[in-house]
């Protein structure tokens, strides 16, 4: 897998990495998975979830022969709008999981791990280029930025 | 309520015009198995799941099967937005061009619109999660035949990461069913 940590030292946060995630696969389907550093073998590091569709060893299913994707970014934005979907991406797939075991708190340790990664990243890419959220603190001047910049479905790659 | 993100859950740059599969394609937005009957289906059913947990899933599916609609609708926009009416017509899309010209327009492969039949909804929180498990595992399939109608990656990339999100949500609702079962 070619992953990317590019955006793990643009954020400068000692963050989960991609290789830090061991293959050994002893997912509790009960939502158990309290021992220390259970979390890296039972799911994949954001990089590889996301480009799967799938944070979750157990439950990946390959399709024939098929590889996922392989995300390639153009420039600077792309990169790091690239870096942002992986963070929402695996934040989302924790927050499915706690809605389901809602007390399981190295889950939860996670996703602030994540939410805080998420939040840093998003205010830079906003700053930097476009408003994602109307609410962002970028949208300060004339003309609106929220209507100016590109739509997603015209974007091109990202 | 709902805000806008202004991007896509996963990055979709389809690069060359493919009439025939946008008319494969549209019954992911507008077919029995597809995203807008996801979405609409799992955030009508969430108000009478018995309790917290069931309300968190459905909504936080369905909003996902929400992006998703945005997903298949850009595909479907970059695969027709170069297309003439000359090879509109020739794809078999000149009824669609009739009446819709390039806008979108949910229906299934066949042209057949979309319907609220499709929500299923009983009010029975187990008979509506087998449902919704189903609908998971019929809108894979069709991800799946959708894959083995295409040789373009631009296009095969976001269908294999579609169907992987259903094999998720199959097994989220799958959870939730076995807890209900317990509990009920």
């Amino acid at each position: 897998m070619n992953n990317n940590f590019n955006y793990y030292n643009m954020a400068n946060r000692n963050f989960l990495r991609d290789e830090l995630y061991s293959n050994e696969n002893n997912f509790d389907l009960n939502g158990n998975m309290n021992n220390t550093n259970s979390l890296n073998s039972v799911l994949y590091g954001p990089y590889e979830g996301f480009i799967k569709g799938n944070l979750f060893k157990n439950l990946y299913q390959q399709y024939k022969n098929y590889q996922p994707a392989i995300i390639t970014p153009r420039n600077e934005q792309e990169q790091t709008l690239f870096n942002l979907d992986q963070i929402q991406f695996a934040m989302h797939e924790l927050n499915l999981y706690l809605d389901n075991y809602p007390n399981n708190q190295e889950v939860l340790n996670q996703f602030t791990t994540l939410r805080n990664s998420y939040n840093k990243l998003l205010t830079d890419y906003e700053n930097k280029y476009d408003a994602i959220n109307v609410n962002s603190m970028s949208l300060n001047s004339v003309p609106f930025g929220w209507v100016e910049q590109t739509w997603p479905w015209n974007r091109g790659n990202m | 309520m709902w805000q806008y993100q202004k991007k896509l859950q996963y990055p979709i740059n389809i690069r060359k015009k493919d009439l025939r599969m946008a008319k494969y394609l549209v019954t992911q937005y507008g077919g029995a198995n597809g995203e807008l009957g996801a979405a609409l289906r799992y955030l009508n059913q969430r108000y009478t799941m018995p309790d917290d947990k069931g309300k968190a899933l459905l909504t936080d599916i369905g909003t996902e099967e929400l992006g998703h609609i945005e997903m298949i609708s850009t595909m479907i926009y970059q695969l027709t937005k170069d297309a003439t009416i000359e090879e509109l017509e020739a794809a078999g899309l000149g009824t669609n061009y009739a009446e819709h010209r390039k806008s979108l327009y949910p229906t299934d492969s066949n042209g057949v619109p979309f319907a609220v039949s499709y929500f299923a909804t009983t009010g029975d929180p187990l008979a509506d999660l087998y449902e919704d498990m189903a609908a998971e595992q019929k809108a894979r399939a069709v991800y799946e035949n959708l894959i083995d109608m295409t040789k373009d990656p631009d296009v095969i990339g976001p269908l294999l990461w579609l169907r992987q999100r259903e094999i998720v949500h199959f097994n989220r609702f799958k959870e939730l069913y076995e807890y209900y079962k317990s509990i009920l």
